[in-house]
This record gives C-alpha cells, structure tokens and sequence, in this order.
C-alpha cells in the first residue's frame, strides 16, 4: 500500500487562465494515483516570464509567494517543463532557506514524478491515435525527461515511456525529434517572425510525418503551436499529456 | 541600429533561401552527430576538455610565460599586444620590418576581431585570405558569416558570378569543382609569391612552445612554407599545457566542427625553416578582463568549432548577418556584449534558451546560463529598453499578489473574448501577427477549482 | 610594457585554483589486424586510396609500376636539390613519394615530420601525394599517436588524413582545394 503523499499542485499561470483542462486533469490524474494533492490557492506564477526577460530581481516577491504556498508539502508536482525547471536552477538567486531548498528539491514535472517516483509506466491508457511527440526544451533539455539528440549516450524518454503501452497509440517519428518550437516565452513576441517560423517547421514535420496530435509537456510549446495551427487551419490538435495520461481507466 | 529581430525579419523574407539555409546547416550538425556516437567516450571526451581549460584558466599566466619561454628557446620572436590599436600595430611593423607586399592569411577569428585587413588596406597594403571561403567573402567585401563556414550563406551560381568578375571563370558555369580549381590556380600564384603568412593558431601548447594549426585546405602550411616569414596570431585563451591534451582536443574539434575524423592537415609548427622567420603575437584585447568575472570567464574555453551555431535554431534561420556582430550564433551573443553591452544588448535576447548549444559544446561552456545570465546584466545597466523594463517592473508586481494576479487574469481573457477581432489582431499584437490567440475557457482552474472543492472526487486507497 | 602588462591582470583575474580531474582513455590491446582494417575504412572515409604490399622491399616495384614518374627523395643528391630549391621550383612536382611514421586507425591520419620531406612545402605543394606505411605501425587513436610523437623532435610536424579538401562552396565536397589533389597510402 502507497503511503499517501501530501502534494502541492503548482498550476502555471497561462494554464490557470486558457488551458484549465490541463490542470484539472492534472489533479484528476494524481488523485486516481492515490496522492492527496491540495491547490494552494495563493499561487500565483513561478516568475519566468519575469527572469527570462531579464528581471530576476522584479521576479523575487514572486518567488518569495511561490515558496510560501508550496513550502509545506513532499513534494510539488505541476504540467509544466519549464517552470520546474526554472524553480530548480534559477530560485538559486534566493537565500537558500530551508524552505527555499525543499521546494527546489522537491518539485517535478508529471511525467518525470510518475516514472521516476511513484515508479510507474503503465497507466492503462487506451489511445488510438497518430500521436507525435513535442519534447519541449527546458523538460527534455533542462529536467532531462529524455536524451537530447546532440548527446551521445543511451537514450531514453520519460514522455515515451508512459505513452508507449496506450492500446491503439501510435507514436509517430519526427524528422528533428527535439527541435525548439519556437515559443521561448517572451521570445515569442521579442523575435516574433523566427518564433513563427520555427513553430511553422515544427508543426510541418508532425504533419509530413502523419501526426493527427501533438502532444507535449508545456501547454506554452502547445499554446504557441495551436496558435499557428489555427491561423492556417491545419488538420491537427494539440493535447498536453496531463490530458492524454488522464484519459485512462484507473 | 538595427537589431536581430529586424534583421532577421528580412532574412525570412525569403522563405525558400532562408529554408534552405536552416536545411544546409542541420545537415552539418547530423554529420556531426554521426561522427560523434562513432566515440562511445564522447562525453568522457567533452568533460576531459572542459576540465583541461578549466586548468588553463586558472593557470594562465604560467602557462603563457612558459609557452613564451619554449617558442623562444625554439627561435621564435614573441609579441604581445594589450588591445587591437596594438595588436594592428605590430603587424604593420613586422611588415615594415621586411619590406613585404605580398601578404597571404589564413582563417583567423582573431585578426577579423581586431580588423586587421581593414586597417592594414587604409594603409595600402593588401593581405590575400587564403580560405576559400574567407577568400570568397573578402572578394564580395562581407565579413564572414560562420566562423567555421565563411560562405555557408551563398548559393553557387552567386559564387559562380563572383569568379567570373574576379577570376575570369566561364560564365554560366557554377560547379563547385571548377570554381575550386579556379580558385586554387589564382591562390597558388599569391602563395609562391608570399613574403609574410599570417595565421590563426587551434592550440599553443605551453610544454614545448609549439603552434598547432588545423585546416582543410592546406592553406595555412602553404602559407607558412612558401613564405619566409610566419606570423600566428593568438588570444590569451589559445594556450593548452602539454602535448598530450591535444589528444582530447583533436578528437573534438573536426568531429564537432563539420563531422569529420579530423582536418585533412594537423600542423604543428615548432621552429622557423631553415633561413626563415617565426613570429607569434599573443593578444589580450579584454580578455583577461574576462578572465575576472565569475559568470562569464567559461566563453574563454571556446576552441571556435562553430557546432553551437549549427544546432542553433535561431541562427539557422536567421543567418550570421542579422547578429550584427563578427561571431554570431550563441557563443558570438555572449561575446558580444562584453565587446559592446549597448549595441548588442538585442542578441542575449535572440534566442529561445533551447540549451541544444550548451549540449554540443566540446569544452561544456555553459552557453544558456551566459545568456540568461546577459538577460539580467543587461536589464540592470539598463540597456534593454524601457517600454520592455516597465512592462516587466509592472509584470513583477501582478504576480507577486494574489489579489492583481486573479484581477489580471480575469481582464486579459475578457479582453480577448469581447473585443472585435480587428481590435485584438491590431499590429500592436505581435503575438497575432502569425498566430492565432489561445480560445478563452469559461472560468479559470482556480475558478474552477473554488466551485468544485465540496464536489471533489475522494481520492482512493492504491495498493 | 604590454607583456607584464597582460600578465599582471591575468594573475590579478585568474580564478581560485581548484582540482582537475583527469580522465584517461582506456588503453584498448586491439589486435593489429582490426586496427589495419579500421585505418583503411578511415581513409576510404577522409577520401585517401590506398594499396597494400605484402612487404617494403616491394614498395619501389609497385611504384616503378604503377607511378612510373614518382619523385622520392631517397637519394641525397635528391634530397640535397630539393632542400635548397624555391617555391616556384617546387610548384613543378607531379607526384611524390614520402614514408610515413606511423598512421592512426580514428581517423585515417599519417604522421610526418621534418626529417622525412628535404623540404616542409612537399607535401602541400605536390600535386599527387603517395604516403607508404608499414602496417604494423598503425596505433588505435590521437592519445596513442601523441604519446608516440617526441613533441620537441622536429622543427615541424604534421598529421595528414586524405587529400586537401574544402566544402565552402554550398557543402559540396571537393578534394585538391590548394594542397595535394589526390592521397594514395601504400601499406606494407
């Protein structure tokens, strides 16, 4: 029997306010696990779109309430590559507090929580569709979901690993597996015409490679993708993988 | 001045030319890729490398003043210039010194830094680039836009064109066969010709005072041999301590540069010929001023192999040009705002922070934490501009409260829901310019989530 | 004066020293014979040709043979007149015959110093180069080679892998860009 762990639920922003089925199905997901998951309603963002921009010292009170909220729980769980990643390397410029240490020891991204803590692969998921794989950046690159393509070791994939047994998936090859879409947060809007094209690029090489989905750890790589998708009115969708592993029969 | 946005605003202008090049430069890094899993100890490799500049750095001075004590044990004349006023300055002595007009270059990142051919052709004196591809750029007046591959944003026809101006090559004719030979005939005149050969150095090796030099072409040697008097340029950081680090290094450098085994020529040059001159100038240029800051010392480890630029989406397809200075890509973005924060305070910011360059980088600099690191220099020297720097004090305080979050929240999804769409896909939203905005859900998680607190679903016992 | 200049901020910068850990390959015994099969495939690879003999006292044989107007430099006299001669001399040479030291299996890269040419722009400036290398002198990889190399021996030194090359005009691949158009190695 699992002991039941106390988890913090870190929703990011854009997900709170355009993609709440993301955060739902993250929570839904987690509780079908048998967690004990609480949404500190006090959370605001992590402060990377802040830091990114080049005000770290603006993002600090941002950190501060961040670390207030999730301090208490084992662990602080949340759909979203980056902004783990930005807790665990950038809350740095923090005093490192006790309580500051434990929330960046102790915060994950979905999938790399499931695989590598509540050791799980099969989430007897059914699937039956062309599903291909964004590896979002800072996830693949930054938590090291998976093996980036430019290193030369054994590769793996946290991502794969959960979608691989869904009956019915099928996960398409990519002609650059882990290429950047293009979204880079305030990139977006600072470079908006390469931020276009390298979204425009991704989302041709799913489409040449069959995809009829694309799914990915960061709903921002997806926001950004569907954004293009949309305005050129392409036979695709978007599902963050929260939705896909939640669509299960636990 | 324009900055990278714009700039490469105009270079996707041409959405073929501009696919082509992303295509042709990815093609590089696969070729690097394979030739890098042909080592099962490439990582073991990188670390070794990062380890042995790491002892370079921290032993500079030593290493340098044996280095120096070698060369000249070897008959070498050793120069050193504190910036490049100096640097250009005792090139044109030397060439005073003897009498020369007949001056051939090989690649060196170093002499474009200090704008060498520039200052020496104020002078009237002409100094032939012997690299193809520099030779190419130097014809059409551009500065190179690769540091490995000068002309990797030409087409042949364009060159083909170019050599039938200069060179007197058949028109129409555009095969890169032809054009080599070609350029090859009208080189061999200048080297058998050359009085003084400049050229760049890979490695200086501190134990014995030896310059190593690697090229494809054999331009460099056929520089250096024909000529009476060598001259090779280096920066601080070039020094590596003994003879056998460059095990690790020429193990690294073609492999993660254009994905072959190793450079078709591996020159280690110790003595001058016999009857014949060798000079080394060493140059600091800022670089131990550098060599001083905690965050961005690691940029001193760079050994030029250009892999980051490959593997790098935004300089794909944006192309050298747009970064506005003589290194672009990531390394030349973090470079470039210790030569100058105000104008090139754009480039830490022409990137997606994808990490890919600090994963092909074979000393393991630590490419995006430089540039993220740039992103908070700039902004505190108050360089970046301040529309952007209002925007992100106000940003700070949104979301440090729960209260303005919500409120924000709330009033950004209203505005994108109600207000026409002309309105909302104003120019001033450059995020519409190729997007479409996110579709606005009827209430927010934590709405949601508010209202379904006494309905949540108990979670349930696991064994 | 700038030298003490440079030095003095250098030492005024330098970071705290620290330990560097140091990571040796692993000497591998590969067998003589896979190491032959390696160095050919390597430069098949960097676009060299290469023959193989069954022993030296072929080797003049074969290029009597094969490369009928081959210079080499065995003879002093030979040796004496291209030591002295100019560049432009020295632009005339067709084919030339030089002995390696040894090769390295990596990445197909003969090493060759200033005691092996009687002039250092030989081997840039012929316009066909033959390299003959005794089979068994093939080490695995650059580690090896540099342990094998007396750095302070020569006045100049070099590897050569396969014939000059460039790829600067839109990748395309071609040999003889200014050093020798073609690389023939003769093992034995």
């Amino acid at each position: 029997m699992l002991k039941r762990m106390k988890i913090g639920l870190f929703i990011p922003c854009y997900i709170d306010q355009f993609y709440p089925q993301v955060g739902i199905a993250t929570l839904e997901l987690l509780q079908k696990l048998g967690m004990e998951v609480c949404y500190p309603e006090k959370q605001t963002c992590c402060g990377q779109p802040l830091a990114n921009s080049g005000a770290e010292q603006e993002a600090i009170p941002v950190y501060r309430n961040f670390v207030r909220n999730f301090s208490s729980f084992d662990y602080i769980v949340s759909p979203s590559g980056s902004c783990v990643y930005h807790v665990k390397a950038h809350f740095d410029i923090l005093e490192q507090t006790s309580e500051v240490r434990k929330v960046r020891q102790n915060i994950y991204e979905l999938c790399e929580f499931i695989v590598d803590i509540l050791k799980i692969n099969d989430l007897k998921i059914e699937y039956p569709h062309k599903v291909g794989v964004h590896q979002s950046c800072h996830g693949l690159r930054g938590l090291k979901l998976g093996k980036a393509s430019e290193l030369i070791s054994e590769s793996y994939s946290k991502v794969h690993k959960l979608l691989e047994k869904a009956k019915g998936i099928e996960i398409i090859s990519l002609d650059r597996e882990d290429e950047c879409c293009g979204f880079g947060g305030t990139f977006s809007v600072f470079e908006p015409d390469i931020s276009a094209r390298m979204g425009k690029d991704r989302i041709s090489d799913h489409a040449r490679n069959g995809a009829e989905i694309i799914t990915a750890t960061d709903m921002s790589c997806l926001m950004h993708l569907e954004g293009i998708i949309r305005r050129q009115k392409q036979p695709l969708k978007v599902v963050h993988i929260a939705e896909i592993l939640n669509s299960n029969s636990l | 001045m324009k900055g990278h946005s714009e700039k490469a605003c105009g270079f996707l202008a041409d959405e073929k030319r501009a696919g082509w090049h992303d295509q042709t430069l990815w093609t590089v890094r696969l070729k690097r890729d394979k030739a890098a899993s042909s080592l099962p100890e490439w990582e073991d490799l990188r670390e070794q490398a990062s380890q042995i500049k790491e002892d370079v750095l921290t032993h500079l001075a030593d290493y340098l003043l044996r280095f120096e004590q070698q060369a000249v044990e070897n008959g070498a004349e050793v120069h050193w210039a504190s910036d490049a006023a100096e640097f250009n300055g005792i090139m044109l002595g030397l060439i005073g010194k003897y009498k020369a007009s007949h001056i051939v270059k090989s690649k060196s990142m170093l002499t474009e830094e200090c704008g060498l051919n520039h200052f020496l052709e104020e002078k009237g004196i002409e100094v032939v680039d012997t690299d193809l591809g520099e030779r190419i750029i130097q014809f059409r007046k551009e500065p190179p836009s690769h540091i490995v591959l000068p002309a990797i944003h030409l087409k042949r026809e364009e060159i083909g064109r170019l050599f039938q101006e200069k060179l007197n090559t058949e028109e129409g004719n555009s095969d890169p066969q032809y054009l080599t030979s070609a350029a090859r005939a009208h080189l061999r005149e200048k080297f058998l010709k050359a009085e003084i050969a400049i050229t760049g150095v890979n490695f200086a090796v501190a134990e014995t005072g030896v310059v190593v030099v690697c090229t494809n072409e054999g331009n460099a040697d056929m520089g250096v041999h024909c000529a009476p008097v060598q001259v090779h340029c280096m920066g601080i950081e070039k020094i590596i301590p003994r003879t056998a680090d460059l095990g690790v290094f020429t193990r690294l450098l073609a492999r993660n540069a254009t994905g072959q085994p190793v450079s078709a020529y591996t020159s280690h040059y110790r003595k001058p010929k016999p009857g014949g001159h060798m000079h080394i100038v060493i140059v600091d240029n800022g670089r131990s001023k550098r060599l001083g800051d905690n965050t961005f010392r690691n940029s001193l480890k760079c050994i030029r192999c250009g892999a980051c630029m490959n593997t790098c989406p935004v300089y794909r397809r944006s192309g050298g040009y747009s970064y506005g200075y003589l290194i672009p890509g990531p390394i030349g973005s973090i470079l470039a705002p210790v030569a100058d924060a105000r104008n090139h305070a754009d480039l830490p910011f022409a990137s997606s922070l994808c990490m890919s360059c600090t994963n092909v980088c074979p000393v393991k600099i630590d490419i995006d934490h430089q540039l993220y690191k740039w992103r908070q220099e700039l902004s505190e020297r108050k360089l970046v501009s301040p529309f952007k720097r209002l925007i992100m004090k106000s940003a700070g305080k949104i979301l440090a409260s729960n209260a303005w979050y919500n409120f924000s929240g709330r009033m950004a999804r209203w505005v994108v829901k109600n207000l026409p769409r002309k309105l909302v896909y104003h120019p001033v939203n450059v995020w519409g310019k190729e997007r479409e905005l996110p579709a606005v859900p009827r209430e927010s998680f934590k709405e949601w989530y508010k209202h379904n607190a006494q309905k949540r679903r108990t979670p349930h016992e696991q064994e | 004066m700038s030298r003490n200049k440079i030095i003095g901020m250098i030492r005024q910068n330098a970071p705290q020293s620290g330990s560097f850990s140091v990571w040796r390959k692993e000497k591998t015994e590969t067998p003589v014979a896979r190491l032959k099969e390696m160095f050919k495939d390597n430069l098949t690879r960097v676009g060299a040709a290469f023959s193989e003999l069954l022993g030296k006292d072929q080797l003049y044989a074969f290029i009597n043979v094969n490369y009928p107007d081959a210079l080499c430099f065995e003879r002093e006299e030979v040796w004496k007149e291209y030591q002295a001669a100019s560049p432009d001399k020295l632009d005339k040479l067709g084919t030339v015959l030089l002995n390696g030291q040894f090769g390295v299996a990596e990445n197909g890269a003969i090493w060759l110093d200033e005691s092996d040419f009687p002039n250092r722009l030989i081997p840039f400036i012929a316009r066909e180069l033959i390299i003959s290398l005794p089979s068994g002198q093939i080490v695995e990889d650059m580690h090896q080679a540099y342990e094998r190399i007396d750095p302070i021996g020569s006045g100049f030194g070099l590897f050569i892998s396969g014939p000059s090359k460039t790829a600067d005009i839109e990748q395309s691949l071609v040999y003889g860009a200014h050093g020798p158009v073609t690389l023939t190695v003769v093992l034995y």
